[in-house]
């Protein structure tokens, strides 16, 4: 049973010009101990729906789903109490910047004090305070923090984004979750604690069996750290997979547009030849075309794609295309 | 940290400084003697003028003039009033505790009432209670204190006859004013009805207080939700909901320390509102403070009252403002640092 199963998760707001469906029934699933990445342009929704899985989205935002479960306990039907439970304990998000996902007015071990869990301690009253420094300090040294004195009592905007980051991931790992969704983690990081981050997680994923839902536009991360990935364009699912079946042979037009930006440099690229793009750019949330949100872009639409295609299934493999990019002798 | 409190004072010299300079200005600029209006001696014999000469150096050059005008007001000469003929100094002593009483007492209103109501609609954000507050605020803000006044006293003093309708205690009890403060010279004073004392006190206070304290109330309820909303909407909050804290914790040790800080800084903005409010309202209630006299003083053409109202007014304006400044870089991680903290 997968530990995070959602089926047509639809995400609306309402806006001047009628409601707007921002995420348009998007299917992923996670299995225990997996690394899942969701990958998709800006704007394609995916930080919507790492949010409405942990239901910090404002009440302007409509979430409505045929499933969106968490270990056989489906999230929409718990109570605000209930959820909050879980939030801490189970599922822990770590955020796109770091820096201004903690409190600027506090400082930092005071916050790690915060997210510790009380019920775990044991200890009389007169020692909980040593016994709550001993747990930031283990937490702290995990993700490799060193000089712990230094960080628990700076304030946040006196630490870089990279130690930010790993003091974000020492708060979620003080429950032991054991879904963790990190949402472009490493963005607004410098290129050689990104290696550290991903490292710390792929730690988390072996030692703690923590599944991991990465959220990224960056593909040769998700290429050397997930097992399987979900492209999303414009609040769709367009495709999932193993990400080696993936990144060998994509079936949709997008996953195909994405991978050929990548530059391979092994491919002897001409000196100052472009990289390949789909042509156009992605459509405002006004103006979004129905059926196949790619459509306009894509350069092998036709008529059928008006209408929003079915998610086929080929060995393992999922994809929303009426055209996909299989040869035309394999039954799809 | 001591580094910016200094430069704060600095600036608060400075802007004192210039103060006294407008001030000066006016005093000359005004018809009549100089000797005159800035010390307030009318018919001045000879004897008199040639002392006053010597006191404000009225025989040097302009600059002369204005640091010994300066000198002279620092240590307290404020000279004489045209009309009573006492020390200006002795009256202001006098006159300001009434004020400081009245105002203290409506902001405390303003925030006991304000704060809540304005957090209420910041977390019923878009929702009817938050509309209300909304509402209640837009139309207390409209009400001119004048006008309020007014009514208040026809309708609670003249025809339902609950409360008096002007000045601070009835003649009948003989408090010894030592402080100024009323209920402290009470409690002070050894009466024997001292409860009847302050009963009457406090219904003398009612009306004014809750007059003044309408606009300071919506102000801050607005500031608050304003404030508390956009914080409310920050990163952080979203990460400590992901974390599963409590609504309570979230709102009280997260929320509401950083939302104080624009609420304190858009608050003392709003003094001078509040002192101008509170002058009306001293008039309406023939409240003896400061704004009264004042507002008699310009009738009375009382250029030296004029003078040290203006500088008593706006000097403490300008203390206020450098005191938030201070209090928020002290309270303000970020502003303490030396990158930041230089704005």
């Amino acid at each position: 049973m997968p530990l995070l199963d959602i089926r047509n998760l639809s995400i609306e707001f309402d806006s001047p010009h009628g409601r707007i469906r921002a995420v348009d029934r998007v299917n992923l699933s996670i299995n225990p101990g997996e690394i899942l990445g969701l990958v998709g342009e800006s704007g394609s929704g995916k930080s919507l729906v790492a949010k409405a899985i942990m239901g910090i989205l404002n009440d302007r935002w409509h979430v409505s789903a045929d499933r969106l479960r968490y270990n056989g306990v489906d999230l929409l039907s718990l109570s605000a109490k209930e959820r909050r439970k879980l939030m801490g304990r189970e599922i822990a998000m770590v955020f796109q910047e770091p820096k201004s996902s903690l409190d600027p007015n506090d400082t930092v071990g005071h916050q790690l004090h915060e997210s510790l869990p009380t019920d775990e301690c044991k200890v009389s009253f007169f020692q909980q305070k040593k016994w709550r420094n001993e747990r930031i300090r283990g937490l702290l040294h995990q993700v490799g923090i060193r000089d712990h004195e230094r960080v628990m009592k700076s304030y946040p905007h006196e630490l870089s984004e990279g130690v930010c980051q790993k003091v974000m991931i020492a708060m979620t790992i003080a429950y032991k979750p054991r879904l963790l969704i990190a949402d472009e983690p490493t963005t607004v990081i410098e290129a050689g604690a990104q290696a550290q981050i991903f490292k710390l997680f792929r730690k988390l994923n072996q030692l703690n069996e923590v599944s991991i839902l990465l959220i990224t536009h960056d593909l040769e991360h998700v290429e050397s750290w997930t097992e399987s990935i979900t492209v999303m364009y414009c609040g769709q699912t367009v495709e999932s997979g193993l990400t080696k079946h993936i990144f060998k042979q994509p079936f949709h037009p997008y996953t195909m547009a994405l991978l050929q930006s990548m530059p391979h440099f092994d491919e002897m690229l001409g000196h100052k030849s472009q990289l390949t793009t789909l042509s156009g750019c992605v459509p405002s949330l006004q103006h979004l075309p129905i059926g196949c949100r790619l459509g306009p872009r894509c350069p092998r639409a036709q008529r059928k794609c008006v209408q929003v295609p079915q998610m086929q299934k080929s060995r393992g493999h999922y994809f929303s295309c009426h055209f996909p990019l299989i040869d035309d002798e394999e039954p799809s | 940290m001591w580094f910016y409190i200094v430069r704060r004072f600095n600036l608060f010299v400075l802007t004192v400084a210039v103060l006294y300079f407008l001030v000066f200005l006016m005093l000359v600029a005004l018809p009549g003697d100089l000797a005159t209006n800035i010390s307030g001696q009318q018919q001045a014999s000879p004897a008199q003028l040639a002392e006053l000469t010597q006191t404000y150096q009225l025989d040097k050059n302009w600059f002369n003039q204005y640091i010994s005008f300066i000198n002279q007001r620092i240590h307290g000469n404020f000279g004489i009033s045209f009309t009573t003929n006492q020390p200006i100094y002795d009256e202001i002593l006098k006159f300001l505790p009434a004020t400081i009483e009245l105002c203290v007492y409506a902001t405390l209103v303003a925030l006991i009432v304000g704060f809540p109501l304005g957090m209420l609609a910041a977390i019923q954000s878009q929702k009817p209670a938050d509309f209300m507050v909304l509402g209640v605020s837009l139309i207390g803000y409209s009400i001119p204190v004048f006008w309020l006044g007014v009514i208040a006293i026809m309708y609670f003093g003249l025809e339902l006859q609950w409360l008096p309708v002007a000045g601070r205690l009835n003649l009948l009890y003989q408090i010894e004013p030592i402080t100024g403060f009323t209920l402290i010279d009470i409690w002070l004073s050894n009466l024997e009805y001292k409860q009847l004392a302050y009963r009457d006190a406090f219904a003398h206070l009612v009306m004014p207080t809750l007059t003044l304290a309408v606009i300071p109330a919506t102000m801050v309820m607005r500031i608050t939700r304003t404030a508390v909303r956009e914080e409310l909407n920050a990163n952080y909050i979203k990460a400590s909901q992901s974390r599963g804290l409590s609504p309570a914790t979230i709102m009280f040790r997260h929320a509401l320390p950083n939302a104080m800080q624009p609420i304190i800084s858009q608050l003392s903005l709003q003094l001078s509102t509040l002192l101008t409010s509170a002058m009306v309202t001293e008039v309406i209630f023939s409240w003896p403070g400061i704004g009264n006299w004042l507002i008699d003083a310009i009738y009375q053409r009382d250029y030296p009252v004029i003078s040290a109202g203006l500088l008593i007014c706006a000097g403490f304006i300008i203390l206020v403002s450098v005191l938030t400044d201070v209090v928020l870089i002290a309270t303000t991680p970020k502003r303490r640092s030396a990158i930041d903290g230089s704005s």
